[in-house]
């Protein structure tokens, strides 16, 4: 007995060994049973629709004194044209800051932050909301507030302009974050530029929201028909229900209800595109396609192949990209529905610059890899555990349940569809995954957007397909005012600038001009205050300058020599960026020296525009534009003298791109030229900086190495 | 006229009257629900069953934070919460044996880099070269037998979400949220990785909390201003070294050194867990037993004794560099289980917390002197003597020092003449919406439950939070004005721009 029971125990140690897959004897999380999970019992919501057709979604919970509201807006930017991209967010923000018929929205904060509460508005794609959260005891001011953010907002201008100028910071922005770029572009691509999902707010388009088109939109838009309202927490359900009434039933139905989403029509092909961003050391690279609708039959083989392939921890993205390979710490995928309009497909690397082309490619191989390798039964188990598993955190806040509910009501989609979605993830075979992965992905028709550097790729992305390059430079906004080109205005023009020259000394002596040295002090005002600082600066025709900044922590140089150059701060040099050259090369452009010397064989012109007063002076303005018309700017010339006064221009100031202008004072002689000491730069009336120029040499000896790389 | 006064002030006190039982909120529902277990080995488990959904969230606290850490090792106690999640014997491992022998070598290679180093400006640079490069095999080989975020995926996989931890001061905590019927593994794994953790990847992790150190310190001026006020205030008091640790002594943490620090802190005497959720109390306090019952019961630690004197004067330091002018400046105040914590905490709340306190008021929406101003207290930690806090960013018409100046003559006022009583109706209110919000979730609710609990010894202390608030009176809070808030015994840290 005890020796067959020995050979037992061998037996089974021996079994062990060959079958298991660690060398561990079974852990003790491994022996543990789980009793089956509890059923999920989801609150019973009470509905009703007012007479105005506003639809109430209620659910008490008596456990806190809280109470806590949502409103449906069924408006969104999707509805907006591109010249106006923005006007609904805009509309959505100073709905709630803008005050109302009864308060001010300075009055509106301090009533809620007095007694801990909240009231939210925002608008945004698709939809938008206007949220309530307060202790049960104030909800009567609660719902007042919130009724009046909806029904009587009174769009301020002060709030308005503060909303503009919060937009116009994000858009200023929208280029900093590279995973942000990348997938801003590639929705884009998806569902094409300037559509209903992807109208994207410009300076432009912000500068041209007025006041009646936010008045318009909310009273067009923000009406009964298209709105709808959840309440849950601590209230009795028929008090709430005649308070409900109270403030928002009398309110009258508007003409029209909001349209469904729009459908996306979409052509499967592949694409390469490129967006440079010199400031990474990691490319982000998305590979995709359309999506599909939450609907959709395949939803469930879809959901369990996508876990499979790209569902992070344990995935095969996961597993051969990041911890197999190496190439990324941020990997995934995605095949993202929604319920109204199709989402999209998508899976993602962030890697370094070298291994760009070696990540894409391995997406790519993954994907066609889920075409032809079924999931193994630990994948499959894997991929349904995850989504099982945590289903149940689906039901676990009221306010979760109760707004999907009002948001299924909306499309009048399935109530009980995460039940169903339960079951059939559940029956999924490893069949079904290959069958559904062969029929939805299309790895021959992948759109692939990069951002990152090219010159440091490792392989080159054509390697993946003829490569299309996405400018994402901000367009300025910059208006163009009409400036008649013809022989005349051309004539008088050359005429005027002449004469500029004549005043300045002529032009035997600006031909004459190689170099020119001189230290400044530079009065900057900044939102800080004022502050100055001491530079210096060479310039060497034609296009080489050197400007030496002194800071307290020591110099910053700055050298531009035409298409390159290099900053030093310190210890740290660092290359100019394809932004700050192109600035370069206009402020080159715009150097009146360097203007003056080649007006015997000028290459651009010089267009009469008007002669006006400013600063009390009459001023003829010229405006010189480039031969190839991409660079341009206005002189403004004393219409007796001929001096030039002033110069105005589009261009960098502290809160973005606007219109500068300098003015000239102070002209004294330099070897027989007239040059102006004291120079001073604003914006729109804002003062930024005076120039006061101490010293001034034209063709100083300057060492040949000057411009070099230290 | 006597009379019509006496009325007036019954009237005044029939609003009174009224308005203070609407502040009463009667918790005793949800406490009498709440179940508590203390198991044999000093570990304190608060169970609140609330059957909604099926799920439910567990946080566990330690008392032990970062100023408990070692000299020469600041910032340790964060370290070993990120080691937290590298598993167990049973959990993180390919092989542990084998993981074990190159984990050993690490460390006594390890140890001669430490001795080398300790070297200074002796230290002998060749010989730090070739024992980085063995390092580096010994790294790299002991990686290979890892099974790297097992712990993580094993959540996961299992319907885990909300996996985070957090360091502070004071405490440490841990946090997950499961379907119900996962209670046993929660139950498994936390207990584990308090019985036997194994500090697997020490040396790569090290790395990465060196670039949140360079993240959050060292790239931001407002770090730079915090630490710099720190320093000032806590000159003997841990509370004055950086949370995350000093970057050299970051580089030099060590498996034995983190151990010790494990075994002195993370005793059941010192921890305090809180489950909220669908679960039974009866069967927690069985699984508890089975699994936490494991640890071992040890003495719990003293806390510090180290006393930091109250400066004799104004101690001040300015940081010159070209950005955005800020100031913050500070007073000496008791700990949060002094009697004075609850008035000092409404003093903040009067002075300076948000849109609608009175330093805002004056200072950002009327002067426009400042574009922020806050009040706080509690920060760095409140489990040892504390600091009442004013932090301003002055507008480019002003500067820190009118800015100081303004701050300064609001809190004389108050302590010549009490607020008025709306506003500290105001304070009322908004400490009771904000209690009753922490509640609402699983997760909230269970690190609250533990945290007062290790903090009062008392978890039912949470419920009491609202009376203390409602006692308050404004005498108190003029008193501990005058008491604490002494204008010739502060720090104060500007940042400045430099000179023109």
């Amino acid at each position: 007995m005890y020796r067959r029971i020995s050979i037992l125990g061998f037996l089974l140690i021996g079994i062990f060994c060959l079958t298991g897959l660690n060398s561990f004897a079974e852990r003790t999380i491994d022996k543990i049973k789980y009793p089956p999970l509890h059923e999920i019992i989801p609150p019973q919501v009470d509905t009703l629709r007012l007479d105005n057709g506003i639809k109430l979604f209620l659910l008490e919970d008596h456990e806190l004194p809280i109470v806590h509201a949502r409103v449906r807006l069924a408006a969104g930017e999707f509805l907006n044209t591109p010249d106006k991209a923005g006007l609904a967010e805009i509309c959505g923000t100073v709905m709630r800051t803008g005050g109302t018929a009864r308060m001010t929205g300075d009055d509106i904060d301090e009533a809620l932050e007095s007694i801990g509460a909240a009231v939210e508005v925002n608008i945004g794609r698709t939809d938008g909301s206007a949220s309530m959260n307060i202790l049960s005891e104030y909800v009567d001011t609660g719902l007042e507030i919130l009724a009046d953010v909806l029904r009587t907002p009174q769009f301020n201008q002060d709030k308005i302009d503060l909303a503009k100028t919060s937009e116009r910071t994000s858009i200023s922005s929208r280029n900093d974050d590279a995973f942000d770029v990348c997938a801003r572009e590639f929705r884009k691509i998806i569902y094409g530029k300037d559509g209903p999902y992807t109208l994207q707010t410009e300076y432009a388009t912000v500068d041209d929201i007025t006041r009646d088109d936010l008045i318009d939109f909310h009273d067009k838009w923000i009406t009964p028909q298209n709105v709808m309202i959840a309440v849950w927490g601590d209230f009795d359900s028929d008090e709430m229900i005649a308070k409900l009434k109270k403030y928002f039933e009398d309110w009258a139905p508007g003409a029209e209800k909001v349209p469904m989403l729009p459908d996306v029509s979409y052509e499967f092909k592949p694409g390469v595109h490129y967006i440079e961003k010199d400031d990474v050391t990691q490319s982000t690279v998305l590979v995709g396609h359309i999506g599909g609708k939450t609907g959709d039959p395949d939803y469930f083989a879809l959901t369990v192949a996508n876990n499979v392939l790209g569902g992070s921890f344990g995935s095969r993205m996961f597993n051969e990209i990041r911890s197999k390979k190496g190439l990324a710490y941020s990997t995934g995928g995605n095949f993202s529905t929604t319920i109204a309009y199709p989402g999209i497909y998508y899976n993602y690397v962030v890697t370094k610059l070298e291994t760009t082309v070696e990540a894409a490619k391995a997406i790519l191989d993954e994907i066609r890899r889920m075409q032809t390798d079924p999931p193994t039964a630990d994948e499959l188990a894997t991929a349904k555990e995850s989504y099982l598993n945590s289903f149940v955190f689906n039901f676990d806040s009221k306010g979760e349940i109760i707004n999907r509910m009002m948001n299924y009501d909306y499309f009048d989609f399935p109530q009980d569809f995460l039940m169903t979605v339960r079951e059939n993830i559940q029956k999924v075979t490893a069949d079904d995954v290959i069958d559904v992965a062969r029929r939805r992905f299309h790895p021959d028709a992948m759109q692939i957007v990069v951002v990152g550097k090219a010159d440091e790729f490792g392989e080159p992305l054509s390697d993946l397909g003829t490569v299309d390059t996405i400018d994402i430079s901000i367009p300025s906004g910059e208006t163009e005012e009409e400036v008649a080109i013809n022989e005349e205005t051309l004539a008088k023009g050359m005429e005027l600038l002449k004469k500029a020259v004549k005043a300045c000394g002529g032009a035997d002596g600006f031909a004459k001009i190689k170099s020119t040295k001189s230290s400044a002090t530079v009065k900057l005002n900044t939102p800080q205050g004022e502050f100055a600082l001491e530079t210096e600066s060479i310039y060497v025709l034609p296009d080489k300058s050197k400007e030496i900044v002194t800071l307290p922590m020591g110099q910053m140089i700055t050298v531009s020599t035409g298409d390159s150059g290099w900053m030093k701060q310190g210890n740290q040099i660092i290359d100019l960026s394809s932004d700050r050259i192109a600035d370069s090369k206009k402020e080159n452009f715009r150097n009146t020296l360097h203007l003056f010397k080649r007006i015997g064989s000028p290459d651009y012109q010089a267009v009469y525009v008007k002669t006006e007063e400013m600063n009390g002076k009459m001023t003829d303005i010229v405006k010189v534009i480039s031969l190839d018309g991409k660079m341009s700017f206005k002189l403004g010339l004393d219409h007796e003298t001929g001096l030039p006064v002033s110069q105005m221009y589009f261009g960098e100031t502290m809160v973005g791109p606007g219109n500068l202008t300098q003015t000239y004072s102070d002209y004294r002689n330099v070897s027989g030229l007239k040059i102006p000491f004291a120079i001073n730069i604003e914006s729109d009336g804002n003062k930024i900086a005076d120039i006061i120029i101490k010293d001034y040499k034209l063709n100083a000896d300057i060492p040949a190495d000057a411009f070099n790389k230290p | 006229m006597n009379q019509s006064k006496f009325l007036m002030k019954l009237v005044i006190f029939a609003i009174i009257m009224v308005v203070s039982t609407a502040w009463a909120f009667d918790f005793s529902e949800i406490e009498d629900k709440i179940s508590e277990y203390d198991l044999d080995n000093g570990l304190t488990i608060i169970v609140l069953p609330r059957h909604d959904a099926p799920v439910v969230s567990f946080v566990t606290i330690v008392n032990t934070g970062c100023a408990d850490d070692p000299k020469g090792a600041t910032g340790i106690a964060h370290m070993y919460e990120h080691m937290a999640f590298k598993g167990t014997e049973e959990i993180g491992s390919k092989d542990l044996k084998k993981e074990e022998k190159w984990m050993a070598v690490e460390d006594s290679i390890f140890q001669l880099i430490l001795e080398e180093r300790s070297k200074g400006d002796l230290a002998d640079s060749t010989k730090l070269a070739e024992l980085g490069q063995k390092m580096a095999v010994a790294t790299d080989s002991a990686f290979s037998y890892s099974e790297t975020n097992e712990y993580g995926l094993i959540a996961k996989r299992n319907g885990g979400v909300g996996l985070n931890a957090g360091t502070t001061f004071d405490r440490t905590a841990y946090y997950i949220s499961y379907p119900s019927n996962k209670l046993e593994l929660w139950m498994a794994m936390e207990s584990d990785r308090f019985y036997k953790p194994v500090l697997r990847e020490l040396f790569k992790e090290k790395q990465v909390v060196a670039e949140e150190r360079r993240y959050r310190v060292e790239s931001m001026p407002i770090g730079r201003l915090v630490n710099e006020y720190l320093t000032l205030a806590y000159k003997s008091h841990p509370y004055g070294e950086p949370l995350i640790g000093e970057m050299s002594e970051i580089q030099n943490y060590s498996r034995p050194v983190m151990m010790e620090q494990f075994k002195k802190y993370y005793i059941p005497r010192n921890m305090a867990i809180g489950i909220v959720g669908d679960v039974d109390p009866q069967e927690v306090y069985r699984l508890a037993k089975k699994y936490f019952g494991r640890l071992e019961d040890k003495p719990k630690p003293m806390e510090l004794m180290i006393d930091e004197q109250p400066p004799f004067g104004v101690r001040k330091s300015t940081i010159i560099e070209k950005s955005q002018p800020m100031c913050i400046f500070g007073y000496q105040i008791p700990t949060v289980n002094h009697p004075d914590w609850k008035a000092l905490q409404a003093l903040a709340s009067y002075l300076g917390s948000g849109r609608t306190s009175v330093l805002y008021k004056n200072l950002v929406k009327d002067k426009k002197s400042a574009v922020e101003v806050e009040a706080f207290t509690g920060y760095p930690g409140s489990k040892y003597p504390s600091l009442f806090s004013l932090y301003c960013m002055p507008s480019n018409e002003s500067s820190n020092s009118e800015n100081e100046a303004e701050i300064l003559a609001e809190i004389e006022k108050v302590k010549t003449e009490p607020i008025p009583e709306k506003d500290l109706e105001k304070i009322k209110a908004r400490a009771k919406a904000s209690l009753i919000n922490g509640l609402a979730s699983n997760a909230g609710l269970a690190s609250q439950l533990a945290t007062y609990q290790l903090v009062y010894g008392d978890w039912r202390m949470l419920f009491k939070e609202l009376d203390k608030v409602n006692a308050l009176t404004t005498e108190d809070i003029q008193r501990v004005a005058k008491t604490y808030l002494d204008p010739e015994k502060r720090f104060v840290t500007y940042i400045e721009k430099p000179e023109e």
